[in-house]
């Protein structure tokens, strides 16, 4: 149905621009061709370095129905709305031929748009006159500059008071949007905004919208003042009201400690028919509540989730891409990779018991699977681009900050390549190169396995056996092996012998015995003994010193060998278990890997009473490891998932209280219990 | 060559910007694992959605609306549809059926659990549609894992079913 849809919709409508009146500034007409998506525009003189050329066009187009065709942009429909024929929700969005990039390593990047791989813009001015209906509420990246114009004094008032207020205030309220969508208008108004140093521009208008502020402060930045907003119409409802705003402000708060303060004066959130999408200082967030037929609108959870997730997520977006203006249609993973490790963490602060889908654990079953690309394919070639381009190297992002470099030395790395990039077009290699000149810490091994491969990471501990030290004393050695001969278990044949009361020939006949029934063949012979003092005798000073402590200390050598059957090489975290009920956590780095990328042996040298009983790796699953199975020595039957569920205990999981709808329950009526039927 | 470049404007003008997979958070896929348990000689299958892609789901294909985190009601609802989406046939193009072991919501996703005895068969031939009707751009994503391998196959609303040698 929905392809259905699409298609009667391109049928229907004229699709793209048209382009007339290609003129220089004096008016003079240029030569141009339109090819597919792009448009070459020829010079009458080629431009020197820093010089300018000024021209114009007109051009036109239909806004797409967004629902019908699933663009960045679009309007939406409401037909329900008590006002005659409806109303609509406007987002504008790539509603103006963008000039090309060009850059110095690709000159002018030619990439049509194909659907997936965003955008390549450069940086620049607007200045935008918006002429809507009068009733419509505009949101724009940039400032307004007409707000006596375009504004009630009411509404100036409360735009005021919200910037110092400890909750958003709404600058036109619930039965303010109301009224409008319900009455309409024949007048318009022109709304005008400027924005400087962007690389896009993007707005929305409505009549259908409630608007709400507050005031984001920065300490000692040159923005002091940010105003975050959000505009969604009543289908937006609680959800909106409660946490667009909030979180908006919160996604700056985090990503402003990792990366640089945030340079606009405002950011905005609007609902409207797009999921999920990023313009500078502009986001479109899509959740919505659910009517119910008495009038009242809830939300399921997972909404909820979504709503503090995807705000987040694309207002972290004007940190990346639209500030560290990387190349999204050559590499989607530079914002969205980036972004989804930062919504990550700020979501993590938000709330962590909200599971955010960016814990190591979340992508293996991407990364075990044999159909992929890897991460830095180009981004209309990518396969499946939510697992590659955002979980995959937000997870790698992850590890690398908490089990590789730590905190420290990540987030100084991580702030150096956000202020050094700023306002610039980085590439994936000043990612990597800035990420190791500020920690200095050699990663080429980490950005090879985990964005130039497909491998995953699957390490198991193979074997682990144990060395000891012989003492070279033969009285000493001799009585050590005799025992551990003793220990091992005997003949069968001669026990069953024994138990059955069978007499031995020599113990009938006593009275024939030589030297080797008194002496076994651990016994040591003075031959030996020479020997031992001579070799003492023939070691240099600081050798018989180590050995002698080597001796007396008595260690215990343990040899582990891990393989690598993910092929991504990565540290091993080692718990080594002992005897006496201490555990210990190894850390080795991964360029024990280094010669030999696919087998390893490690030695592992504990003290006398420590003595190991099991080891396991990666045992609190911080490298993505795919099979656990492999994971412990010795082996343990690991359950899967289907047998775990099996012996779970149900009963237990209606136990958790954040398990009942409330929100939906608490409506219920009270009820007189029902009078049970007894069978006579 | 570098003079006559420097000649050129070049203006991104079509864009359309109709797109298939995007938006942030929607995930629009599934994973469904085949596991072929040789303790047990059971094919385990465990199907794994994002919540708020099945719940949105629900609402399009079936109009419910019920929370699916806590309504076991829009839970069997879910479940149904989920197993019926899902075929598994052998080399004879037999159709494999499975047992439900259960459902649950595990964090953001949401899960069902099926087994069957292992078949004796050199292949499978594996078909799920769930949410192809929803989203065009919905991927379900299947590994088929033995001891020894993990086999792949992503199908979408074009290739909604793919044939996966078992052979070692
Ligand atoms: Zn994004």
């Amino acid at each position: 149905m929905a392809e259905l849809r699409r298609n009667q919709f391109y049928t229907d409508n004229e699709i793209g621009y048209t382009i007339s009146d290609v003129v220089g500034a004096n008016g003079e007409p240029l030569e141009y061709i339109i090819s597919g998506a792009q448009m070459r525009l020829d010079l009458p003189v080629a431009l020197e370095s820093g010089e300018s050329f000024e021209y114009s066009l007109n051009y036109a187009y239909n806004i797409l129905e967004e629902n019908a065709v699933a663009a960045r942009s679009g309007y939406e429909h409401f037909p329900d709305d008590v006002r005659k024929g409806g109303n609509d929700i406007f987002l504008l969005a790539q509603w103006f031929p963008r000039v090309a990039s060009y850059s110095d390593y690709e000159a002018w990047h030619n990439k049509e748009f194909l659907g997936r791989g965003e955008f390549t813009l450069e940086f620049g001015n607007y200045d935008v006159n918006i002429t809507v209906p009068y009733d419509h509420i505009v949101a724009s990246t940039g400032e307004l500059q007409n707000p006596d114009e375009a504004l009630t004094s009411v509404q100036r008032q409360r735009l005021k008071k919200a910037e110092d207020a400890k909750r958003p205030v709404f600058i036109v309220t619930a039965g303010e949007a109301l009224a409008n969508e319900r009455d309409g208008t024949n007048k318009s108004k022109t709304w005008n905004f400027k924005a400087e140093n962007v690389r896009d521009f993007a707005w929305a208008s409505s009549r259908k919208f409630m608007w709400d502020a507050k005031g984001h402060h920065q300490k000692d930045s040159e923005q002091p003042l940010v105003m975050a907003m959000s505009y969604y119409p009543k289908e937006g409802g609680d959800l909106w009201k409660k946490y667009s705003t909030e979180s908006v402000i919160h996604a700056m708060d985090v990503y402003s400690r990792f990366t640089f303060d945030y340079p606009y004066p405002v950011s905005i959130s609007v609902n409207g028919p797009v999921g999920g999408m990023e313009y500078p200082m502009i986001t479109f967030n899509g959740p919505r509540t659910n009517w119910h037929e008495d009038g009242s609108r809830t939300y399921p959870l997972s909404e909820k989730r979504f709503l503090l997730g995807v705000v987040i997520h694309e207002v972290g977006h004007n940190y990346f891409p639209m500030i560290v203006n990387s190349d999204e249609r050559q590499w989607t993973w530079m914002d969205e990779g980036l972004n989804s490790f930062l919504d990550g963490i700020a979501g993590r602060e938000w709330d962590p018991k909200i599971p955010w889908g960016v814990e190591p654990n979340d992508v293996i079953n991407y990364m075990k699977s044999d159909v992929q690309v890897p991460v830095m394919t180009q981004s209309d070639s990518v396969l499946k681009l939510g697992p590659n381009a955002y979980t995959k190297p937000a997870v790698a992002l992850n590890i690398l900050r908490e089990t590789i470099l730590g905190r420290e030395l990540f987030d100084f790395a991580f702030k150096e390549y956000s202020e050094r990039w700023m306002n610039k077009r980085p590439t994936p290699a000043d990612f990597f190169r800035t990420m190791e000149e500020a920690s200095g810490v050699d990663l080429d091994w980490f950005w090879q396995g985990w964005f130039y491969t497909t491998d995953h990471v699957d390490i198991s501990v193979d074997k682990v056996y144990k060395l000891r030290l012989d003492t070279l004393d033969p009285d000493v050695d001799f009585k050590r092996r005799r025992q551990e001969n003793a220990d091992k278990p005997g003949s069968i044949f001669d026990q069953r012998n024994r138990t059955e009361g069978k007499k031995l020939w020599v113990d009938l006949n006593k009275d024939v015995s030589d030297f080797y029934d008194r002496n076994d063949h651990f016994t040591a012979t003075n031959k030996e003994r020479n020997k031992y003092r001579q070799m003492l005798e023939d070691l240099d000073p600081r050798e018989r010193a180590a050995f002698e402590r080597a001796v007396k200390e008595d260690k215990n050598y343990y040899v582990l060998n891990f393989s690598n059957v993910g092929g991504l090489v990565m540290p091993i975290i080692l718990d080594l278990n002992f005897k006496n009920g201490k555990t210990e956590t190894h850390y080795i780095p991964a360029e024990i890997w280094r010669r030999s990328p696919s087998k390893v042996s490690k030695m592992i040298i504990t003290d006398k009473g420590q003595e190991l009983v099991s080891v396991e790796v990666d045992p609190r699953w911080e490298t993505a490891d795919v099979d656990v199975e492999n994971n412990n020595y010795p082996r343990l039957i690991i359950p899967t998932r289907i047998e775990a569920f099996k012996k779970k205990d149900k009963a237990e999981d209606k136990k958790h209280p954040e398990n009942r709808d409330i929100m939906h329950d608490s409506k219920t009526e009270r009820e007189a219990p029902k009078k049970k039927v007894r069978k006579k | 060559m570098i003079l006559r470049l420097k000649n050129l404007i070049v203006v991104g003008l079509w864009l359309l910007a109709t797109h298939t997979a995007v938006q942030a958070h929607q995930q629009k896929e599934a994973y469904i694992t085949l596991l072929f348990n040789e303790r047990s000689s059971l094919i385990e299958v465990s199907h794994r959605f994002s919540l708020h892609d099945v719940q949105h789901g629900l609402k399009s294909l079936l109009g419910i609306q019920e929370d699916l985190a806590t309504n076991s009601v829009a839970q069997g609802q879910l479940v149904k549809y989920i197993e019926e989406s899902f075929v598994l046939t052998d080399d004879s193009q037999n159709v494999l059926k499975f047992n439900l072991v259960g459902h649950e919501v595990d964090g953001k996703y949401f899960w069902v659990y099926q087994e069957r005895p292992i078949p004796d068969t050199a292949s499978v031939t594996v078909k799920d549609t769930a949410l192809f009707e929803t989203w065009p751009s919905q991927i379900n994503y299947i590994n088929i894992e033995k001891s020894a391998w993990v086999r792949s196959a992503r199908l979408n609303k074009e290739t909604p079913s793919k044939t996966i040698s078992l052979i070692d």
